[in-house]
């Protein structure tokens, strides 16, 4: 008998969800402590706020009963903090002081947007790895095996294609990163893949683009939908034998009532909501995703990785500064 | 000891395991496979430790470093002996937050609003001005004079500068020996604006239209007295510098709080910039008429000087003066009143003063 009820447990595939508990009392208290202590730090404290705001969302977020943990630390991004500041502050001051001769000006500020260019790869590929490294869930880390040198490649490759092309190519530019980025990403031993093409995206970024227009901004909700899911539902995971689809049923009506009421409470509560509406707009997203059926959570192996305490200290890790691209 | 249930995790795998836990000492805890086990399967030193939650719940999740494997419980429900024993663990600066985390949601609110005004009014009041005088303080004037001649060349598309009568006003100028650690130099625009104004670092432009309006040329050099008072003061660069900090906290706040601090905290500030300002026309006033003594210079050509402007603005003044706040200047009229009272505390004689050949020949040439 015991045999048979676990055949049909398992031709019943069981549907694994998502969920989100954080509440906007809790986060509203975390974004106030935060900002006292920023104050009272004269900002120095901004990177433990970031890492307080991230243990908090993670930690909230539960997954076959089991809450995430983030394992980052204000002291690792403290270092990265103070080198993009201290550069892009130098570089800043120094197109100020040389506005008076031309010719310096000219040089200043020419390396500041050259900096900030040859920073963005920087600060997208070491934000990503960081996030991912510093993520745990029962026990097993997230892996990320990226090489940054054939990032860098990438990102230069098709940055120059998406300048050429006045940047129609963009959707295809965004669909390189995250494919790249999702495709070392590893969950255990299962890694993460992403199909999507960037045909589709530059679909929904026209229609988006003219319908929102049209309807004076109120379909903005439903094309951010539109790209929420474009993420989404091209999100696969591999365990080396089979590719399996995430889902989200994230629907427009849907998106469509919680952004339009999140931006109300923000406008009547004069800024005080936002932290409801933060965590309306995480409980919608996350919420509405099924991870693939059968994917055999309570079986994930530790990667060789992960099985260290998580702290590397390479140069890209310093460069979470917790600017979101 | 009681028993509680928890979660194991080996740190390899992902499977769960239905143990049961309790704390033996303030520094250890005992890991059994079920509630009735003696032998304990592994024990977890305090030491190595680390509360790895921080939610709103009763979930609890702990981590332990073990031979280079990190095993964790997850605790669904834990009991007093439990927190207490967590409250022991070495842990950085979350300990704070369990206030916010775990109190009721309504005093978290209400608190965290006071607290936060509270703090913003002390920022907006004491701190930023001390940190921009900090600033201040290690900025050269080498680069003040950069920054000046920066702002000036940004500006002179706009200004009418006249080069000529520029000599002469510097003549004029250097012909009242004021004294400054400032190399000034002076410009004349030829447009009928009644105003004037200084950089830093040592430029002053005087407008065509409050030359005219000046009836003596001690006049114009209470207007100088003014004016070179904020340069030596360096009151722009005191403003810039409490701008920069402001900006720089503020932006690591808005990072967090997306936009709540800069739109409440804006208004704030502004309002805040006016009496920031007037304390330092007053003290321009102040320090001109001190010039003014020092070189022998009739005092009460500040007074006249002030009429005239009260003159050409009396109508906008009428208007203003129910709104004195929002006026970046003090009132020339108030003005004049303060003014008066300080020549006739400091025991001087209004119209007590030399005749300067030179200098009115200057003026007078400006004139024409």
């Amino acid at each position: 008998m015991e045999i048979i009820s676990e055949e049909s447990t398992r031709q019943t595939p069981e549907k694994i969800t998502i969920k989100f508990l954080g509440q906007g009392s809790r986060y509203f208290g975390i974004a106030i402590l935060n900002a006292i202590l920023t104050i009272i730090t004269l900002g120095l404290y901004y990177p433990w706020a970031k890492a307080n705001i991230r243990k908090f969302l993670w930690n909230e977020t539960e997954v076959k009963d089991s809450r995430m943990v983030f394992h980052g630390t204000g002291k690792e991004m403290f270092r990265g903090f103070i080198i993009a500041y201290l550069i892009l502050g130098s570089l800043y001051l120094g197109m100020v002081l040389t506005q008076s001769d031309p010719e310096y000006a000219l040089y200043f500020a020419l390396g500041f947007y050259l900096g900030l260019i040859l920073i963005m790869p920087l600060a997208i590929f070491g934000a990503w790895r960081y996030r991912i490294t510093r993520t745990s869930w029962r026990g097993i880390f997230m892996g990320f095996d990226g090489v940054f040198k054939k990032f860098l490649k990438l990102y230069f490759k098709h940055l120059f294609f998406t300048i050429i092309s006045f940047g129609i190519y963009a959707p295809w530019f965004r669909v390189e990163i995250i494919t790249f980025l999702f495709n070392h990403t590893l969950i255990g031993k299962n890694r993460l893949g992403f199909k999507g093409q960037g045909s589709d995206l530059f679909g929904i970024n026209l229609l988006g683009g003219i319908l929102s227009v049209i309807t004076l901004y109120l379909y903005v909700p439903v094309y951010l939908k539109d790209r929420i899911n474009f993420t989404l539902n091209n999100t696969f995971i591999d365990n080396g034998d089979t590719k399996r689809l995430v889902k989200s049923h994230l629907t427009g009506k849907q998106a469509w009532v919680i952004m339009v009421t999140n931006v109300l409470l923000v406008i009547v509560t004069l800024g005080i909501g936002f932290a409801w509406a933060s965590m309306r707009y995480m409980r919608m997203i996350l919420e509405n995703i099924d991870l693939p059926d059968n994917l055999d959570l309570d079986n994930l192996e530790q990667s060789e990785k992960g099985r260290i305490d998580a702290t590397g200290d390479e140069l890209v890790d310093i460069m979470d500064v917790g600017i979101d691209f | 000891m009681s028993k509680i249930k928890a979660t194991y995790f080996d740190g390899i795998s992902s499977k769960p395991k239905a143990i049961w836990i309790s704390v033996y000492s303030v520094s250890l805890l005992r890991l059994y496979d079920s509630e009735d086990a003696l032998q304990a399967f592994e024990e977890w030193d305090s030491l190595r430790i680390k509360k790895d939650s921080f939610n709103s719940s009763n979930a609890l999740q702990l981590s332990y470093v073990d031979n280079e494997l990190r095993k964790s419980l997850e605790i669904a429900e834990a009991n007093e002996q439990i927190n207490t024993f967590v409250k022991t663990l070495h842990t950085h600066e979350t300990r704070i937050f369990d206030f916010v985390l775990k109190r009721s949601a309504f005093k978290v609110i209400i608190s965290g609003i006071l607290t936060l005004s509270l703090l913003i009014f002390v920022y907006v009041k004491w701190v930023s001005l001390a940190v921009g005088n900090a600033i201040v303080s290690i900025i050269p004037p080498s680069v003040e004079e950069t920054i000046g001649t920066a702002a000036f060349n940004q500006m002179n598309p706009i200004l009418n500068i006249d080069s000529s009568k520029s000599e002469l006003l510097q003549a004029f100028y250097d012909e009242l020996n004021f004294e400054s650690d400032y190399e000034i130099s002076v410009f004349y625009d030829t447009s009928n604006t009644v105003n004037a104004f200084a950089l830093p670092g040592g430029k002053i432009v005087v407008f065509d239209g409050l030359i005219q309006k000046t009836e003596s040329w001690e006049e114009l050099a209470a207007l100088f007295g003014h004016e070179l008072s904020h340069v030596n003061e360096r009151h722009s660069m005191r403003l810039m510098s409490r701008e920069l900090g402001n900006y720089a906290v503020f932006s690591a706040l808005t990072g967090d709080m997306a936009g709540i601090s800069s739109v409440l905290v804006e208004s704030a500030l502004s309002l805040n910039e006016l009496v920031y300002s007037r304390t330092y026309e007053k003290q321009a006033d102040r320090e001109g008429l001190q010039l003014l003594v020092e070189n022998n210079i009739e005092p009460a050509a500040m007074i006249r000087l002030f009429e005239r402007i009260f003159d050409e603005n009396k109508k906008v003044e009428d208007f203003m003066k129910d709104l004195e706040i929002l006026s970046t200047h003090p009132l020339t009229d108030k003005r004049m009143d303060y003014i008066k009272e300080w020549i006739i505390n400091t025991g001087l004689i209004e119209d007590h003063g030399e005749d300067n050949e030179k200098a009115r020949a200057l003026w007078l040439k400006m004139k024409e």
